[in-house]
Parts: C-alpha cells; sequence; structure tokens
C-alpha cells in the first residue's frame, strides 16, 4: 500500500460566494480529486473553510499547491500535515446543507448537517474528528486582514468511513521470555464514563514489583531486547483477554535511538495477534525526547503511516519545549505528574494548564491526566473540559486482567 | 581590567500599537562602528564578561538618558544569562546608575532569556524576587523556543514574555504556531503578563497578532535598531 497523509486547512472566502459557484467549485473539485486519488472534504461556515484532503503525498501537496494560489480564497493556514494510516474519507462525494436563516449565525447549522448526514459520528476519533469539532466550536475561521466574516452557508462532504478490519487472533507461544507480566489500568474517558483502553504495566511473574526481575538485564543490549519481548507479551496478553480499545505501551528507553527498534517489533506482534495497529499507542517520555526532538519527529512520522498513535508523557514537566509540539503533534499528551498534584490550589499551574489545553485542542491533540489523587484534582481536570483520565482514584491497575470497574467520585458525576 | 572593547549601542522600540506610543527602548550593544553585539562580546574574555555585562547596563542607561529617556519612555536592558545566579549584585550597579542619572527602577525593564531561568531556578527566583521590591519589571526573552516553555511561568511570572522569533516567522499560516501562541496568550492572560510580538518583519505576521489581540510589538516592520539614536516608528495602516 502506497503511504498517505492527510493535510488539513483553513482559509477565509475573498468574496462572498454565492450558492451556484460553490456549487460549481465542488463539482470541479470532485472531478478532479477522484482522477487524482484524492478523498476528503471541505467544509464552508460564514465566510471561513476548512478542508481536509487525503492522499498520497505528491498528490496532495501538488493540488495543495494549486488551492492555496485561487484567489477565492486567502489566509490559509496549514494546521496539520502528517501520515496516516487509511483515509478518513471513502470518497468524496459533497452535499449542501440546506441551513434556516435562524441557524446562520450560529454554528448549530453545521452541528445539524453532521447529525444529517451522520457524517461526522461516523468519523473515528482520529485528529480529524477533533479538528472538526474545534472548528465547530469556532476555531480556525482564517481570515482576511481587515475582511467582514463573508455570507453564510454550509457545504460539507459526506464521508464514508472505512471501518478497519478485524484480523483473525493468533498468539505467538512463549518460551524463554522475561519472567515478568502485567497489570493494566485502565484509561477512562469521563464524557462518557466508558473505558476506552489500557496502560500496560510491567510486573513480576508474581504482580508485584518488577523491579528485581529488570535488574537482572546488566547491559544495554539485554534491556532493549528484554522491552521488546516486553512489549511483544503484553500484546499478546492483552489479545487474549480480548482487548477492544486501545492498549498504551510505555517503557523507559534505555536509548532514544532504540525506539524503531521496539515499535517495529511491537507492530510486528499486533500483526501476529489479535490487537490491530491502530489499537496501540506508544507513550514517550518528555525527556527522553528533548535531547534530540527533530529526529525523533521524523522517526514518528515515519511510523504514523501504520497506524500506531503516540503520547508524551510527563508534559509541562521541567524541558517541556513548545518547540516540540511545532515541528510534531502527537495524537495525546500526559501531563506532568507535579502539575497534577494539587492544581486545584495553584493558580500559576492552573493558567499554564489552560493554555496546554488551549493549544492541544487546537491541534486535536488529547489531553490525558494521570496520576490522579484526589478528587479536587480530578473535579478542577474535569471543569476544564478534559476527558481522559488514568489514576488509582478512579481505576486502579488489575493484575493479567482488563478490569472494567470504575469509581467515579459522585460529586464529578453531576 | 584587561583592554576591553568599545563600545556603543543601538536602539529599537516596542511599541503599543493600540495607543500608538512607544513604550520602551531596548537597549542593543554595538561596536563603534556599528559592529554586531557578537563582534563586541566575543572579544571579552571569559573571566571579565560578567563585570562587562554590568558595565554594558550602566552605559546604555547613561546613552538613553542622553537621548531623552526620562522614566517615561521605559528602558529595556538584557542580562547575560547566568548573570544573577554569579553574582546576586549584577543588578545592584544598573540601579544605582539609574539613580544617579534620575531614572527610576520602575521604567527598567531586565531582559532575560530562558536558559538564563532554567540554569537554577530556585536561585534565580530568589534574586530576581528581591530586586521586585525596587519595581524594576523583567521579561523573559525568546520565550517559546527553548526547552523551558510554559512550565517556566508556574514558578516565576515575569512582567512580559517575549516571543520568539521562530515562532513568530510566517505564523499567519503556520497552524501549529497559531495553536502555540494561543495557548501562551491564554496562560499569560490569566497570569497578567504581557505578550510582545518580537521579530515582526512582514505585515502578515503584524496582522495576524493584531486579530489575536497583541498591542505590543518589536520588529524591523515598525522600526529597524537606531544606532546611536531612538528611531522613528512606523505603524502599520
Ligand atoms: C476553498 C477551496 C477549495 C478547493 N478545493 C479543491 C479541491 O479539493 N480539488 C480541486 O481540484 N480544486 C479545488 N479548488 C479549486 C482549485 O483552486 C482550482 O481552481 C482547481 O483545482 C483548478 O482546476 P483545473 O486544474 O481544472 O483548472 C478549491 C478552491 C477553493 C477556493
Amino acid at each position: 500500500m502506497s503511504p498517505l497523509v492527510h493535510l488539513i486547512y483553513s482559509s477565509a472566502a475573498t468574496k462572498p460566494l454565492p450558492r451556484a459557484e460553490l456549487v460549481d467549485l465542488l463539482d470541479r473539485a470532485r472531478a478532479k480529486n477522484s482522477s487524482l486519488g484524492i478523498t476528503g472534504m471541505l467544509l464552508y461556515v460564514e465566510g471561513s473553510f476548512l478542508q481536509v484532503l487525503e492522499g498520497e503525498p505528491h498528490a496532495v501537496e501538488e493540488l495543495f499547491d494549486v488551492i492555496s494560489g485561487d484567489p477565492r480564497h486567502g489566509g490559509v493556514v496549514t494546521i496539520i500535515h502528517e501520515p496516516i494510516a487509511k483515509r478518513d474519507f471513502g470518497e468524496w462525494s459533497m452535499g449542501l446543507a440546506d441551513i434556516s436563516a435562524d441557524d446562520l449565525d450560529s454554528i448549530v447549522g453545521l452541528n445539524d448537517f453532521f447529525e444529517m448526514e451522520s457524517c461526522f459520528t461516523d468519523l473515528d476519533s482520529g485528529r480529524t474528528k477533533k479538528l472538526l469539532k474545534a472548528f465547530r466550536a469556532g476555531r480556525w475561521r482564517s481570515q482576511i486582514a481587515g475582511q467582514q466574516a463573508a455570507e453564510v452557508a454550509s457545504v460539507a462532504a459526506k464521508a464514508t468511513s472505512a471501518s478497519s478490519p478485524s484480523e483473525a487472533p493468533v498468539v505467538q507461544d512463549e518460551d524463554e521470555r522475561p519472567e515478568i507480566s502485567f497489570a493494566f489500568q485502565p484509561l477512562v474517558d469521563l464524557s462518557n464514563r466508558t473505558i476506552t483502553g489500557y496502560q500496560a504495566i510491567v510486573r513480576s511473574k508474581e504482580g508485584e514489583d518488577p523491579r528485581e526481575v529488570l535488574s537482572r538485564y546488566a547491559t544495554e543490549e539485554g534491556r532493549v531486547r528484554m522491552q521488546i519481548q516486553s512489549i511483544e507479551m503484553a500484546i499478546g496478553m492483552a489479545g487474549r483477554l480480548g482487548l477492544t480499545g486501545g492498549l498504551t505501551l510505555s517503557y523507559p528507553v534505555p536509548k532514544i535511538e532504540e525506539i524503531p527498534r521496539i515499535i517495529d517489533s511491537a507492530l510486528q506482534m499486533a500483526s501476529r495477534s489479535s490487537v490491530s495497529p491502530s489499537q496501540l499507542t506508544f507513550e514517550v517520555e518528555q525527556h527522553d525526547i528533548g535531547s534530540n526532538p527533530s529526529w525523533f519527529s521524523a522517526l514518528i512520522q515515519e511510523r504514523r503511516g501504520a497506524g500506531l498513535r503516540f503520547s508524551i508523557n510527563g508534559s509541562g514537566g521541567s524541558r517541556f519545549g513548545l518547540g516540540l509540539i511545532d515541528s510534531f503533534q502527537p495524537d495525546s499528551i500526559a501531563l506532568s505528574k507535579n502539575l497534577v498534584r494539587g492544581i486545584e490550589s495553584h493558580g500559576a499551574r492552573q493558567a499554564m494548564v489552560r493554555g496546554m489545553i488551549q493549544t492541544c485542542d487546537d491541534l486535536g491533540i488529547d489531553v490525558i491526566v494521570k496520576h490522579l489523587e484526589t478528587s479536587a484534582e480530578l473535579q478542577w481536570f474535569h471543569s476544564e473540559g478534559v476527558e481522559l483520565f488514568q489514576g488509582d482514584l478512579i481505576a486502579g491497575p488489575a493484575f493479567e486482567q482488563l478490569s472494567t470497574e470504575m469509581m467515579l467520585p459522585s460529586d464529578v458525576l453531576q | 581590567m584587561t583592554l576591553l572593547p568599545e563600545f556603543t549601542f543601538a536602539f529599537q522600540p516596542i511599541v503599543d500599537v493600540d495607543l500608538g506610543e512607544t513604550i520602551s527602548q531596548e537597549a542593543l550593544v554595538r561596536g563603534p562602528n556599528g559592529e554586531s553585539a557578537y563582534s563586541v562580546l566575543s572579544s571579552v574574555c571569559q573571566s571579565e564578561l560578567y563585570a562587562f555585562d554590568e558595565e554594558l547596563r550602566m552605559a546604555a542607561l547613561r546613552l538613553a538618558c542622553e537621548l531623552g529617556a526620562d522614566g517615561e519612555v521605559r528602558v529595556n536592558l538584557n542580562l547575560m544569562p547566568r548573570a544573577l545566579e554569579i553574582s546576586s549584585g549584577a543588578l545592584a550597579s544598573t540601579l544605582e546608575t539609574a539613580a544617579a542619572i534620575g531614572i527610576p527602577p520602575s521604567a527598567i525593564t531586565i531582559e532575560i532569556t530562558e536558559s538564563e531561568i532554567i540554569g537554577n531556578l530556585p536561585r534565580f527566583v530568589a534574586v530576581a524576587n528581591e530586586y521586585r521590591s525596587t519595581g524594576v519589571r523583567y521579561a523573559i526573552d525568546d520565550f517559546g523556543a527553548g526547552y523551558a516553555g510554559l512550565n517556566l511561568l508556574a514558578e516565576f511570572q515575569p512582567d512580559a514574555i517575549k516571543l520568539d522569533r521562530e515562532l513568530v516567522r510566517g505564523i499567519e499560516k503556520h497552524g501549529p504556531r497559531q495553536a502555540i501562541v494561543r495557548g501562551l496568550e491564554r496562560t499569560c492572560e490569566d497570569l497578567g503578563i504581557e505578550v510582545i510580538a518580537e521579530g515582526v518583519e512582514t505585515e502578515e505576521e503584524f496582522w495576524w497578532f493584531r486579530s489575536e489581540g497583541i498591542d505590543l510589538f518589536q520588529g524591523y516592520l515598525l522600526a529597524r535598531p537606531g544606532f546611536q539614536q531612538f528611531p522613528k516608528v512606523a505603524f502599520p495602516t
């Protein structure tokens, strides 16, 4: 399969676009896109465009060059340009939404349209959906300096999202494996109070602290091999336990240069088990990247195409560089422990977290809060719109089990 | 002291475009014929660098005073990385000079870079706060590019941050940078920190920041550094 990318941009119409012209633009776009193998969607709300283009890297770039130069719009802002594992939009077919005058002032119209066409709900929870959400909330409304919002209309594409086929489970046998096992800690989505995935945590065979076992690996090569095996074991075990949601794999990396090897073996293992690559999130420590952000970005972009997701742990801790997010956008970030602790009474940290949430929202990056210890912390983050939580407070790790138990503090549930 | 290089200053205004006024002049060290700051500083030996750094601030204040700085227009002075860590008295001579020529500490902004601060954060915060009682203000230069980033603001709240040029460059078409700047603005707004767009060179950059509600600017578009003078500002319309 050839590599795929998506490019999402926003822009502003130079002058109000009458419906007939929009229809004409769409007709031509549709014909040309299908010949170029490009899919995606185009939204037009209150003079602002948001377009998703998907396809082969060259085709997308060339078309984007052409579109960028189109005098019918300006203020083009590239929001995201990155490899993807699969298309969000199976075809490029667009419809015009008829929106009543009352709805025009609000973005509710867009919402209605999405519901009508049910394409929004069909999108999987990837970046595209998050950005559309941000757009719906009024972000990324490009403007051309000094120009008023143009005529209001809404045009959107109908999406047929390809559902990922599930592979038959085949689990490898496990001789000569390290003497370790795993506990799985739920990742809770408070927006619908479900467990969306689990983080695999290394334990000894008896379910204890694995430090003693791990300390047996004296050489660096030994540690890397052990990590590769333990990741394979975690995937295998989660598959056998019937994992349907996500699986977060996090390991202290002996050397950042070893990450590709570790990731590639995880992908291979996934292909041999019932877990698909798109279920995997590879979590990397912020401070491991700090020393070599551009190398890391390149590496990640390369492997994104397989569907693997990336999370940065410890964001907002010391050495959290905004420069990293400038060069590549992870799928999620987990806030550093010392930001979370006692947040409800620390104004400066609150301000900092609000800024981070704002940035992440705009870029379709999920914010995850881990290490929760008190319901006051949970409540504060929840009130700021954070939805993903992990912590003993709400769901502790369960040894060799995918536990479905949650304890949500009653004050949060209101 | 061994022979120190000759030096003088150029000044570059920081402008509030909403008020249509220059609010401060940043002193930038130059050689006697306008040579770069680097060429001046690189000829000073390591052991004398910090004494030289103090010398520069005093001289900058005197020149600013000659050019008409009277406490109405602020003066921004740079502090070399680690200066406060190495000598907690690094600002004393600056404030004494200011007092002698009639510039109040409240009209002085000390610019520091992220790297100055993360070297030894607790010590920096302690020393910086000590001088705060005089009314002197702090701005963090090149903010957003280095490693420190946001979390620095949880420990130390300057009066202003100057956005790093890397973030400013071409921002009008660069989504991730826009998202980062919006996040920074949010944090700074919540903490009462001013945001200055520095190194603004094009109309497009300028108008993007204006549409985000930024009032404070510094950059070639408005005024290039003026050699031994306070240059005239071109306000974009
Ligand atoms: C907001 C906007 C989105 C556009 N999207 C597409 C598109 O997806 N595909 C396309 O071929 N043209 C698109 N166009 C039109 C192109 O800019 C350009 O006019 C067209 O590709 C030229 O087609 P031609 O090569 O047949 O002359 C878009 C224009 C605008 C203003």
